[in-house]
């Protein structure tokens, strides 16, 4: 049977180690020149914050459509295993769910932990429970008029086709064993997308048309439920414009620079060693053990 | 009941009276292992009897607890079912049909007779003492005793193919007293008793006793042998019918007997393999103890504040455990669940490469090379020792009569290559009917086991041969290849065997024919070493006793006062030739001798205990006062390349012995023609008759070459072998292993056994190479033994774990398979354990985002697919992989230092493996972590967060691409298969990934095309891919550049010839092939006071001049062409320069020209001193 076998011999590697390296620069400059057009604001709020209350944002520069708006959690392990597992893909598409199948759902499974069917929340489990409930709505300062933010379409359309449907009859809202009464709540699957990190954001409305002005005052009012301080979490909105890498991800940018310069050094490094002090290949005097 | 308590102490077999039968077992023949209610139940419990199937159990049970399980359960309980439904299947098969040949064997109807009535049964029916009738070309269900057949004097043929594989006819003789018993009547009234030996193993022994009727006296017990036995499986050929008394039934048969199966053998590498599988297992019980403690630490530290995991306030007593439990399952991965089955089919596609390999198909023999064992191939290629017969291994075992010493005078002795049978000497004294030669072939043609045959029909043959000498070529059959020859020789010179009928024996003489009575044969025997005749001339009723043997037997049993120097000088010089040498004697003996002897003889062969000894001690005493006739002498040529196989086997730096029975000077001559024994070396015999002498001898040798720098060889006989393996092993073992070779000659089988013991014991890698029935304790007792399907019949081949039809394709089998072989297995092993570890490794990380909750970062799906598709199917077509090619081994044999040194699976290359797992595993989750955090990303089109389901699919593609140009990048040797598999499982992945997203049902559903029209999904991949690649293709470039090994030189060396359009090797191959013939030349007779000739091989490297390459480098492809073909050229020009002129050194000296070509192309250093060595030598033998 025919076949090659492919050598790393310098004339290989070394061009490939510069086209590399070259390769690694120009992607790193281009992300660098993308990643500075996005603006992004952020800003803690749970710090002074009661019950109720404003913040003040201001533009450094106009912030074109579509500008995103988010809360973002920190110290906050959604991706925690006994969080995560707890819930029930089958309910959330609208099916009723047994007791027995309920199990998933451990610890909140049913109204005072009653083994019947009737009993079990809609939807159990701990994600749904424990859903974010902050209200954000935003405003021009000086005008006390509300900017166009919309809450549709933050979540995926494909969850809203096929993951998350409302069961028949609906969950009555007045009922101790309802979580949520609207299974197509956006806000709702946004939050029953787990984060894979502790530190995450989740959308919460988008300006689909115009922008935010540059040096223009935007009210945010805050409507503060949410506990973070038990267990020394943040809470912060954020506004955030994206370009075709999405947000203001500068770690990916840092990462094609530094390798960039790494191979860079080590194609320079392989060249010296190959002329200074290469090695002759296949060569017969190598094989030296067929002479003894 | 209480008799089956009873341990059988004797069998008594009875004829006609089944009653007295009933306690032995009937006929039921059965081989398989289940019954089908049993099958499940029994097949699960052996299956669950091997440690890692109750650990993998384990794992699958507690991932029913939901609590702990990472993943779905099915992602264990799915590969553990699918590998014991396979296991299952093909225990099952094999044992189905089992069943279909046991109710075929079982249902076959026999005719027979029980209690004075004849009938038809099964052959499950069929119990001892029924008297079985069998017709030609039938096999017998049982053992029977034969008692009659169609011939007169009850003789029959058998085949004993089923047993040992031998298929030459062998003759089975009824007693005088049952072949009357011709006629079914007359068995019906057959009273006999056989009284037996209980069941037993032993095919070549059958000894015990008949009694015609039960009340007969001790006297008139007739004693029977294993010329009375057909045994189960054996055929009757030649033969219309027998009849014989059934002894042995069903699975109590000596076939049945030998049914055990062996033990399973477990090559070294699987040892390691196991040991590296436990070393993973005690790391993963750490890790189990630092994340679950940790984890621990977490929750009850941190975790209890998070009001979202809802911890409660006192917990269920099993709650520590969790934790830990979890990350056990995360780690269970680490311990690749489908790696024993993944190494089983490649040891058996190992074993089906062998046997498909043309390059070991021999056309004479018309057969390929054969692996019975199919789980040991890596073996092969971790030979440090070879223990080698001679005779039919590194010979052909083809005998041809070349020369004789009859009374003091030598024919055939003009030259070296002169035949006996040609010399005019000889010829004229056969012609002039002088005595003793007349005497000396009349022994070769009488004193043997040889059935003559004749071709055609069954025409009077010594009618025809006055008319037609040459047409009416006698066939004789004999199981010996020497007889064959000497009976031949005798034969040629007009001392013809022509007939052999139960005791008659026929030659001709002069064109007429003589017949003799024959009495007794005492037969040869490796103990014996000898054969002798007792027979009476029928005309002149003279009685002889003809013997012949090895040289020490014989001449312990001469006459005393005659006159031997001379035959035993002839003796010598024959042996010094590299011919196999015999001594014949013979007396007359009177008729009160042999009727003294006939009553011992009789009176030890009723013996059923110790028979043998007893007959041994009869005959000893009866081979006695011999007159000594002469010498004969037998060359058997060396195998074809075999003094090439073993240069090539010692420069792969194995150590080469040689255990023989042959004699000192024949093993020695042997030794040095094969190259087992260069000229350059000092040979030291090891002597003594006690402990005290082996020690000394021993001790000196030791002092001896302690300040040596020469390669020295040690020899051994046999007799001092088995003082030497006693108290003084140490010391001969201490010695050997410094040796470069060691030669034992006029060894028993079990002293071969215990040699190969010896050096086993040490830890060594060995294996046993032979061809005959003697060889088999040597082949059982290696590592690996390898059996030559040569002339004396199978029974090694039977032994063996593989089997080769000629010496030379052991190359081939250990340099090219077992090299393979074990390259292959060690990278799929280590490869294994390295993306296990990996897997896991990420798994691990990303818990340190989770609170050490034991969360798994893929999903079930992904889980299951990465160990069970997508890194287990494409690894197979590594077994295509070849680190050098095939050439490049046997031009470089060093090459296999490799595997035998175990330099691909060791503690460093496994450290190295284990780091790569780390460093990759660590550094893919955290960039992963760093692109994907959660303040900066944004996914472009929609703004959405990251999802938890989306990184791990991002994760898990990820890994894929790692995991294939991994594959890619260790693969030396790329086909199209490769490159077909390899980037056809990324595709096949990412066919059925977007597959996968378009079910809604599935958590992946639509997740792969967000990531897939994602940017920073592919920039990740970009900069992971090279992250993670990166710094192995660096360190694999320097190592391979600046600290490179033989095999990176030599695949350079390839490449280099490729890339000027060249075979691979070429100029290397045009050199050996030029100088081929050089190596493998016949060196001609050594001096005995000259063991260290200084004939020095020339490497052939050197005719080249030095690295020439290096000037041919420099310069551009074509010259480079045009210069190679030149030199090509012109050392083929130096070559025949160098063989002509050594022809005319030969003509000049005017020394007799040799026929064959190897002595043509001898060296042209030692061809002076070896042809004069040749003429000395001549001369001696003319005188």
């Amino acid at each position: 049977m025919g076949g090659k076998n492919p050598l790393l011999t310098p004339k290989c590697v070394i061009p490939f180690c510069y086209l590399f390296s070259a390769i690694f620069l120009v992607l790193a400059i281009t992300l660098f020149v993308s990643i500075s057009k996005v603006d992004e604001i952020t800003q803690r709020y749970d710090k002074d914050c009661t019950t109720k209350c404003n913040i003040t944002i201001e533009p450094t520069k106009d912030m074109l459509a579509p500008v995103y708006f988010y809360y973002q959690l920190t110290n906050y392990h959604q991706n925690h295993r006994k969080y995560i597992k707890s819930r029930s893909d089958k309910q959330l598409r609208g099916e009723t769910l047994s007791y027995a199948d309920s199990s998933v759902c451990d610890p909140i499974r049913s109204y005072d932990d009653k083994e019947s069917t009737k009993e079990v929340y809609e939807p159990c489990g701990l994600v749904a429970w424990s859903k974010f409930n902050d209200t954000f709505s935003i405003m021009e300062e000086s005008t006390q008029k509300s900017v166009g933010f919309t809450e549709k379409g933050i979540a995926w359309e494909s969850d809203l086709d096929e993951k998350f449907k409302n069961p028949d009859p609906l969950p009555d809202p007045d009922s101790p064993t309802t979580i949520q009464s609207n299974y197509q709540d956006e806000h709702f699957i946004v939050w029953m997308r787990v984060a894979p990190l502790p530190t995450f954001r989740k959308l919460y409305a988008i300006l689909k048309t115009g922008k935010l002005e540059k040096n223009k005052k935007y009210t945010i009012q805050i409507e503060n439920n949410y506990p973070v301080h038990q267990f020394e979490g943040t809470k912060s909105i954020s506004f955030s414009t994206s370009t075709w890498i999405g947000g203001k991800n500068s770690a990916i940018g840092w990462c094609y620079l530094v390798i960039g310069l790494l191979l860079l050094a080590l194609s320079i490094s392989f060249t010296l060693k190959h002329l200074l002090w290469g090695r002759e290949l296949g060569n017969s005097k190598y094989l030296s053990w067929n002479k003894n | 009941m209480w008799r089956k308590k009873n341990k059988e102490t004797k069998r008594l077999s009875f004829a006609n009276n089944s009653l007295l039968n009933e306690r032995y077992v009937k006929n039921q023949v059965t081989n398989s292992k289940y019954k089908w209610w049993n099958f499940i139940p029994l097949n699960l419990w052996e299956q669950f009897g091997r440690f890692m199937n109750q650990y993998f159990l384990l794992i699958a049970c507690l991932q029913l607890w939901t609590e702990i399980t990472p993943v779905d359960p099915e992602t264990t309980w799915g590969p553990l079912a699918f590998i014991f439904l396979l296991a299952a299947l093909k225990e099952g098969l094999d044992d189905l049909n089992r069943h279909k040949g046991d109710k075929k064997a079982n249902e076959r109807m026999y005719h027979i007779i029980r209690d004075e009535e004849p009938m038809d049964v099964m052959s499950k029916d069929i119990s001892v003492g029924d008297i079985l009738y069998l017709e030609e070309n039938m096999e017998s269900p049982c053992d029977i005793v034969l008692l009659s057949s169609s011939n007169e004097d009850g003789s029959c043929y058998i085949q004993t193919a089923n047993l040992d594989g031998e298929t030459d006819l062998k003759p089975r003789l009824g007693l005088p007293n049952t072949a009357s018993l011709g006629t079914e009547e007359a068995l019906c009234s057959f009273k006999g008793v056989v009284e037996c030996k209980p069941p037993n193993p032993d095919i070549y022994v059958f000894d015990s006793r008949l009694k015609m009727q039960p009340d007969d006296s001790e006297e008139d017990i007739l004693s029977l042998s294993v010329s009375q036995i057909i045994l189960q499986g054996v055929h009757l050929r030649n033969t219309e019918y027998v009849y014989g008394l059934t002894v042995y039934t069903g699975n109590q048969s000596k076939l049945g007997m030998n049914k055990l199966t062996p033990d399973t053998k477990w090559t070294k590498i699987d040892k390691q393999i196991n040991r590296t599988t436990l070393f993973i297992f005690a790391c993963q019980f750490l890790f189990l103890l630092i994340f679950g403690i940790t984890g621990g630490v977490w929750k009850s530290k941190t975790g209890k504040d998070k009001f979202y995991l809802y911890y409660p306030e006192d917990e269920r007593w099993f709650q520590p455990l969790v934790i830990p439990l979890r990350f056990m399952l995360l780690m269970s991965l680490m311990i690749p669940i489908s790696l024993k089955v993944t190494l089983d089919i490649c040891k058996y596609i190992y074993a089906s490469l062998i046997n498909w390999d043309l390059e070991m198909w021999d056309d004479e023999n018309e057969m390929g090379a054969h692996a019975s064992n199919t789980a040991i191939s890596e073996d092969l290629g971790q030979i440090e020792y070879i223990f080698s017969d001679k005779t039919g291994t590194l010979t052909e075992n083809i005998m041809e009569f070349k020369k004789c010493s009859i009374f003091g005078k030598s024919y055939g002795t003009k030259h070296r290559n002169s035949s006996a049978l040609e010399d005019p000497e000889l010829l004229k004294d056969i012609n002039e009917q002088r005595p003793e030669v007349i005497l000396f072939f009349k022994n070769l043609a009488l004193n043997q086991s040889v059935v003559p045959s004749y071709p055609e029909t069954d025409s009077d043959d010594e009618d025809d041969l006055s008319d037609s000498d040459e047409e009416q070529e006698i066939i004789y059959k004999a199981s010996s290849p020497d007889e064959e020859a000497l009976v031949k020789a005798a034969s040629k010179l007009g001392i013809k065997f022509t007939e052999r009928k139960t005791d008659l024996l026929t030659i001709v003489v002069n064109k007429k024919p003589i017949q003799y009575q024959l009495i007794q044969t005492l037969e040869f025997s490796s103990e014996r070493k000898r054969m002798s005749v007792l027979v009476r001339e029928v005309d002149s009723r003279q009685i002889f006793l003809f013997t012949k043997g090895a040289d020490d037997v014989i001449l312990e049993r001469i006459r005393d006062g005659q006159e031997t120097t001379k035959t035993i000088k002839h003796l010598e010089r024959f042996a010094k030739n590299g011919l196999r040498t015999l001594l014949c004697g013979y007396r007359t003996v009177s008729e009160e001798e042999l009727e003294e002897f006939l009553k011992d003889f009789k009176k030890a062969n009723n013996e059923i205990e110790n028979r043998d000894q007893e007959l041994e001690k009869v005959f000893s005493k009866f081979e006695q006062d011999f007159i000594l006739l002469g010498a004969t002498a037998i060359e058997d040529k060396l195998q074809d390349e075999v003094p090439q196989t073993i240069r090539i086997l010692r420069e792969a730096g194995i150590k080469f012995w040689m255990l023989t029975g042959d004699k000192f000077s024949t093993a020695v001559q042997i030794a040095k023609s094969c190259n087992l024994m260069p000229y350059d070396g000092l040979l030291f015999p090891i002597e003594g008759a006690d402990q005290g002498e082996v020690e000394n001898s021993l001790d000196k040798i030791s002092e001896e070459v302690q300040n040596l720098d020469k390669n020295f060889y040690i020899i051994v006989q046999g007799s001092t072998l088995k003082i030497a393996l006693g108290e003084v092993k140490h010391k001969l073992l201490n010695l050997s292993l410094q040796a470069s070779s060691v030669i034992c000659c006029r060894t028993t089988p079990q002293q071969k056994a215990g040699v190969v013991q010896m050096v086993k014991e040490l830890g060594k890698m060995t294996l046993a190479i032979g061809d005959g029935g003697n060889d088999v304790t040597m082949i059982q007792t290696a590592h690996v033994g390898v059996g030559i399907a040569g002339r004396e019949g199978l029974q090694a081949v039977r032994a063996s774990d593989y089997s080769i039809s000629r010496f030379k394709f052991l190359r081939r089998l250990m340099l090219v398979h077992g090299r393979y072989s074990y390259y292959r297995t060690t990278f799929l092993a280590q490869y294994s354990f390295y993306k296990s570890i990996f897997f896991c490794v990420i798994q691990l990380t990303f818990n340190f985002w989770t609170g050490f909750s034991g969360m798994s970062f893929f999903n079930s799906l992904s889980v299951m697919t990465y160990n069970g598709v997508f890194t287990a199917i494409p690894i197979f077509f590594f077994l295509l992989d070849k680190d050098v090619s095939e050439e490049s081994v046997y031009l470089n044999p060093h090459l296999y230092r490799d595997s035998s040194q175990g330099r691909f699976y060791n503690k460093k290359t496994l450290f190295w493996w284990f780091i790569r797992a780390i460093y990759q595993g660590v550094l893919a989750m955290v960039m992963l972590a760093g692109i994907y955090q959660g303040r900066g990303y944004i996914y472009p089109s929609d703004g959405s967060g990251i999802d938890n389901q989306l990184l791990s699919m991002t994760g898990f593609t990820i890994v894929i691409q790692i995991q294939t140009f991994t594959m890619a990048l260790e693969t030396k040797h790329w086909t199209f298969y490769n490159h077909f598999i390899i980037w056809g499982f990324l595709v096949f992945f990412y066919i059925s990934t977007i597959i996968a997203n378009t079910l809604p049902n599935l958590e992946i559903y639509y997740l792969l095309f967000r990531a897939y029209s994602d940017p920073i999904h592919w920039l990740s991949c970009v900069l992971i891919n090279t992250i993670v690649l990166a710094p192995v293709i660096i360190a694999k470039y320097w190592s391979a550049q600046y600290i490179p090994n033989r095999a990176d030189l030599v695949r350079e060396r390839e490449v280099y010839y490729r890339s000027r359009g060249l075979p691979i090797n070429a100029a290397d191959a045009t050199i050996l092939n030029n100088l081929n013939s050089t190596e493998g030349r016949v060196i001609p007779a050594y001096n005995s006071s000259d063991f260290g000739i200084n004939g020095i091989l020339t490497p052939f490297k050197d005719c080249f001049g030095k690295s020439d390459f290096e000037e041919l480098n420099k310069k551009d492809p074509l010259t480079t062409l045009i210069i190679e073909n030149i030199q090509n050229d012109i050392l083929k020009k130096k070559t025949q320069e160098v063989r002509t002129q050594r022809e005319l050194d030969k003509k000049k000296k005017n020394v007799g020209l040799n026929k064959s070509n190897s002595d043509d192309s001898s060296n042209s250093d030692s061809s002076t001193t070896a042809s004069s060595t040749t003429e000395d030598e001549d001369d001696e033998l003319n005188n």
